[in-house]
């Protein structure tokens, strides 16, 4: 008989938005009620197949990202967590069970009110992609809100209950100085979130902020630039009182993020929706990247599978080890060794880089536990080349 | 290709000519055999593509010949008879005249084309004078009059007063448009000589070429001269000692084309039992083993590599690979040598010879698409002579090995004619060109009225790198250059050494003259500062001459390679821009603690200004 995995995650891509920001690169269309119907039916088969191979599942951590979840109908929103309670949660399933059920909302028209509809499906967490608290800047990111959106936004969740909220920011965007970027971090500790997430702007693959940079319109800051930039966001964050515990995450004590928490941790988490990324044991797999093709391989009894990966035990250590370095609390060997099932000549081949790397001032510890200084965080990537086979 | 004379049996075979198309680079050979191939239709229309002749890749990707092609036409003159025209194209830069040289064995007849609107340059007087040693009839065709600049007329009076040769009537055509192409074909048919034979019951055969196959072993490449060869026929490599039996005989249609025999005056190839490349030496003589001929054919003067560079595998463990690897390449390409030797910073490797510095490239860019290997070239050294104080004389073509200083008295190095041929308006341009390269011009010769050729006399270790470019970007393209060894001059020469953190690096070490050490060190430091990527500490960059520093840069310390975005729960995806970055980091050479990628090596010859 098969044991069932412990899935403790469940991510929801909602594919849709309300424009394209320039430097996006998640897979999204532009909303509307049909497709978002259609989509939460082709949502609803692929549960079924899920709930037919892993059997119903009662996960700590729900996670509805995008896309712009907030974008969906009060009656959607409902539809979907039927879809969720029906085809894929356990029998005795009740929203007390999840621990952490975060949506991604994004300030243009969010309103006190739909945030209370999120609520009282179960909704206990809200990350608002402020991104930027300067017009300029959210122009020239593309995004189609301005400050006063955001804080129209933020006094939304207030009014709506919701405590654990939290911002992402995007740090590094040219034509903003450090003391323009500083006082923007300050304003932002001032609203009082439980969590920051400061992505650094990049260039990604398909964006129309590429074609721009490759096109010489627009530069982005150097690697020296936008290092000074992800310091003086540590600096001011940490002096607040928020703990940087991964790169690019901070939060208030005991308010980290703990579905991103377990994606880096390497537990079992499910993804629903196209586009959404999966990992159950050493098996890894992500959707297909466009509506049509998800709800037609759906349609046609098919798994809406773009690839798969199948880890090896030593590449499952690997793997959990350097993004194990990337959180604050570091690993522990011992864990890695008894999660990803690898020999024990895997740990001994890290010794050696990693006592050099101790010596080169990047990591820390000894023994089992290990983890990043702040040289080491800074050159985190460094880090994991050197570990990798 | 001549017979001796008198011999009896001697008779011409009027149906056959063989030829080749010889001109200075770019000036529209390949061009010109694509529009006698199709006339001739010995290729399939569906088949033709620009330069069809050029199939290597490396051929097709930079545009011009390496190798030397032949291709069997067959052709119905005016004359209502059909003629079996056997043609080489042959390359124009000048690091692979060999290749023309060779082709030359083969033929009784060059054509010889000219750029109407390049007129005469260097390798066409350079070319013109070997068919004129190996005692071709040359044809010259003036090409390109379809340009707006072309100056047929001129251009036929630089024929006459430069190479001597009558060109007034000269054909005057165009490859690309194909224009007057199917008289180039009646005038190789009239003017150039038919081969000859003597049937005195030997058979021989001369080697002009060999290359490797990986499905069909060594393809030999001849000209059959007196007899017949076919397969089930034991014969002799007379220089090289050692029989085979033949397989397969064939014509190039250009595709390989097998053939019940090979008559006296055709050119093919034949396939045999040869195992091993190193068998085959170019311009020997086949002949039957049972009935070896007396008289050998005159073979071809054994050629020197002018340029020596350590190549040596990136992944170490590659090395018997890459010697497996040159084996096969030696045997389509005999211009290149290599022995064994080992590097500090590098590890075994080959010291290898070469033409010139495009040669090293082509046979380092073959290396990677033919046999999938990666290889880094050390700073390339001509042969330099080293007197030392009690009276022996080394030859040096390595600056790891250049004895002690103390040791030394003095050295010598090797010095070229260079002839150079350029427009009036850029002599000034080029006398200090020359001059900056340590040279001097000793005639100047007018060739027409805007026009003369420069005879210069320099070291070969100036023109060894970029000298070829600096001259073309003066001359806006007009200039073009030739030359040839004349001997070795007493200079005052210096090793200099590069280090990295501190270490010298012996990859980087060259010899150079002591006026050009500081320029050139610091124009090597520079280079690699752009290309070393930056590691967990500083890395300083130093050029010195025995521990003396001449010039410095500094490589800052990394700090920060950490990507701070969001990958909504996609591992794999994080996961694969990592591993991209760790195969980067494995085809970079770890030399002592430094990662140095392989552009470097190329880098530091590649400099400007
Ligand atoms: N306008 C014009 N261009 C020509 C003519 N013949 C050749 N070309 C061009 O000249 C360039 C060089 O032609 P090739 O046939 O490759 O010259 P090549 O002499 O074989 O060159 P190498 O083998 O590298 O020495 C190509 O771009 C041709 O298209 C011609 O009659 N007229
Ligand atoms: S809101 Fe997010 S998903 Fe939508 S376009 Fe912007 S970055 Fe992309
Ligand atoms: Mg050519």
């Amino acid at each position: 008989m098969r044991v069932p995995a412990n899935i403790e995650g469940l991510y929801v891509h909602v594919p849709f938005c309300d424009g394209k920001c320039f430097y996006c690169a998640f897979y999204s269309v532009p909303y509307s009620v049909g497709r978002a119907d259609e989509w939460i039916q082709a949502v609803r088969k692929e549960a079924r197949q899920l709930t037919v191979e892993h059997g119903r599942i009662k996960p700590k951590t729900v996670y509805f990202g995008g896309g712009t979840p907030t974008l969906l109908s009060a009656s959607q929103v409902r539809a979907l967590c039927d879809v969720l309670r029906e085809e894929l949660f356990s029998c005795d399933w009740s929203p007390e069970d999840v621990e952490e059920w975060t949506i991604e909302s994004n300030p243009a028209g969010a309103t006190s009110t739909m945030f209370r509809q999120w609520r009282e499906v179960g909704v206990n967490r809200v990350s608002v992609g402020v991104q930027s608290l300067r017009d300029a800047s959210l122009e020239l990111l593309g995004r189609r809100h301005r400050l006063i959106d955001i804080e129209s936004c933020i006094e939304a969740v207030h009014e709506s209950g919701i405590v654990n909220w939290g911002v992402d920011l995007i740090a590094c965007v040219p034509g903003l100085d450090a003391a323009v970027w500083c006082e923007m971090l300050r304003r932002v500790v001032q609203w009082g979130p439980k969590h920051v997430s400061v992505y650094a702007l990049t260039a990604e693959e398909g964006s129309v902020l590429l074609d721009a940079v490759c096109g010489g319109g627009i530069q982005l800051l150097d690697s020296e630039q936008q290092l000074d930039m992800l310091i003086l966001a540590e600096d001011v964050l940490c002096a607040a009182g928020y703990e940087r515990y991964e790169i690019s995450n901070y939060s208030r004590p005991g308010f980290a993020c703990r579905h991103n928490l377990a994606c880096w941790r390497g537990r079992n988490y499910l993804g629903l929706g196209c586009a959404a990324a999966s990992r159950i044991g050493r098996r890894r797999w992500t959707n297909r990247a466009n509506l049509d093709d998800y709800i037609a391989s759906l349609q046609a009894g098919t798994a809406p599978v773009r690839e798969e990966d199948r880890l090896d035990t030593t590449l499952d250590a690997v793997e959990r080890l350097i993004f194990g370095l990337r959180l604050a609390e570091g690993v522990d060997l011992s864990v890695v060794k008894r999660e990803s099932g690898c020999e024990t000549s895997v740990l001994e081949s890290w010794g050696r880089t990693l006592s050099r790397l101790v010596r080169e001032g990047l990591v820390e510890g000894g023994g089992e536990k290990w983890r990043l200084t702040r040289r080491g965080r800074e050159l985190a990537d460094h880090v994991a080349v050197e570990l990798m086979p | 290709m001549h017979l001796e004379p008198n011999q009896p049996g001697t008779r011409t075979l009027p149906q056959i000519r063989n030829f080749c198309i010889i001109a200075h680079i770019d000036h529209g050979k390949s061009t010109l055999a694509d529009r006698l191939l199709q006339l001739t239709r010995t290729i399939d229309e569906r088949a033709m593509r620009d330069q069809v002749l050029d199939n290597m890749d490396l051929e097709r990707e930079r545009g011009i010949t390496i190798k030397c092609h032949p291709v069997t036409m067959r052709y119905i003159a005016a004359d209502g008879i059909e003629y079996e025209l056997n043609l080489i194209d042959t390359p124009g830069h000048v690091d692979f005249t060999y290749e023309v040289s060779r082709s030359m064995l083969a033929c009784e007849g060059a054509v010889l084309v000219v750029d109407a609107g390049q007129g005469v340059e260097a390798q066409t007087v350079a070319n013109t004078y070997l068919a004129i040693d190996n005692n071709l009839e040359i044809m010259p065709v003036i090409n390109k009059v379809d340009l707006p600049g072309a100056d047929a007329d001129g251009v036929a009076r630089q024929i006459e007063e430069i190479l001597s040769l009558p060109a007034m009537d000269a054909l005057r055509i165009s490859a690309k448009t194909g224009l007057g192409i199917e008289a180039v074909l009646d005038a190789v048919v009239k003017k150039l000589p038919p081969p000859a034979t003597c049937d005195n019951g030997f058979v021989r055969a001369l080697v002009f070429d060999s290359v490797y196959d990986a499905f069909r072993g060594v393809v030999t490449y001849l000209r059959v001269v007196d007899g017949e060869l076919k397969p089930g026929d034991r014969v002799r490599l007379v220089n090289g000692g050692t029989d085979t039996e033949i397989k397969e005989v064939g014509r190039f249609r250009p595709k390989m084309e097998p053939v019940a025999s090979l008559k006296a005056g055709q050119v093919g190839y034949l396939i045999g039992t040869i195992k091993s490349a190193s068998d085959i030496k170019i311009g020997d003589t086949i002949t039957l083993a049972a009935k070896p001929t007396p008289r050998p054919l005159p073979g071809l003067k054994e050629i020197h590599p002018m340029v020596f560079s350590g190549l040596y595998p990136v992944n170490t463990s590659d090395y018997e690979k890459l010697k497996q690897s040159m084996d096969k390449l030696r045997l389509n390409d005999s211009a290149f040598t290599y022995q064994p030797e080992s590097s500090v910073a590098l590890g075994f490797g080959f010291r290898c010879g070469f033409l010139g510095l495009l040669h090293l490239e082509v046979v380092q860019e073959r290396l990677r698409r033919e046999f999938d290997l990666d290889v880094i070239s050390t700073y390339p050294s001509v042969v330099y002579k080293v007197h030392m104080k009690d009276g022996t004389v080394v030859d040096v073509d390595n600056p790891i090995h250049l004895p002690d200083s103390t040791r030394v008295d003095h050295m010598e190095e090797p010095i070229i004619k260079a002839f150079i041929i350029c427009h009036n308006e850029h002599i000034g341009d080029i006398l200090r060109l020359v001059m900056d390269r340590r040279g001097t011009v000793d005639k100047t010769e007018t060739l027409d009225v805007k026009r003369v050729m420069l005879t210069c006399v320099m070291p070969l270790n100036e023109i060894l790198i970029d000298f070829h470019d600096f001259l073309k970007s003066v001359s806006r393209g007009y200039a073009s250059m030739d030359y040839e060894n004349t001997g070795y001059a007493v200079s005052d020469l210096v090793k200099m050494d590069i280090l990295l953190n501190g270490e010298v690096v012996d990859a980087f070490s060259c010899i150079i003259h002591r006026d050009k050490a500081v320029y050139r060190g610091r124009q090597m430091c520079e280079a690699l500062k752009d290309v070393i990527p930056p590691h967990m500490f500083a890395v300083p960059i130093q050029a010195a001459i025995n521990k003396t520093i001449i010039a410095r840069e500094t490589i800052r310390a990394m700090r920060k390679d950490v990507t701070a975005k969001c990958y909504g729960g996609d591992i794999t995806r994080k996961r694969k821009l990592l591993e991209r970055q760790k195969e980067g980091k494995k085809r970079m050479k770890e030399i002592g603690s430094v990662n140095v990628p392989q552009e470097a090596f190329i880098s530091v010859l590649k400099t400007t200004g």
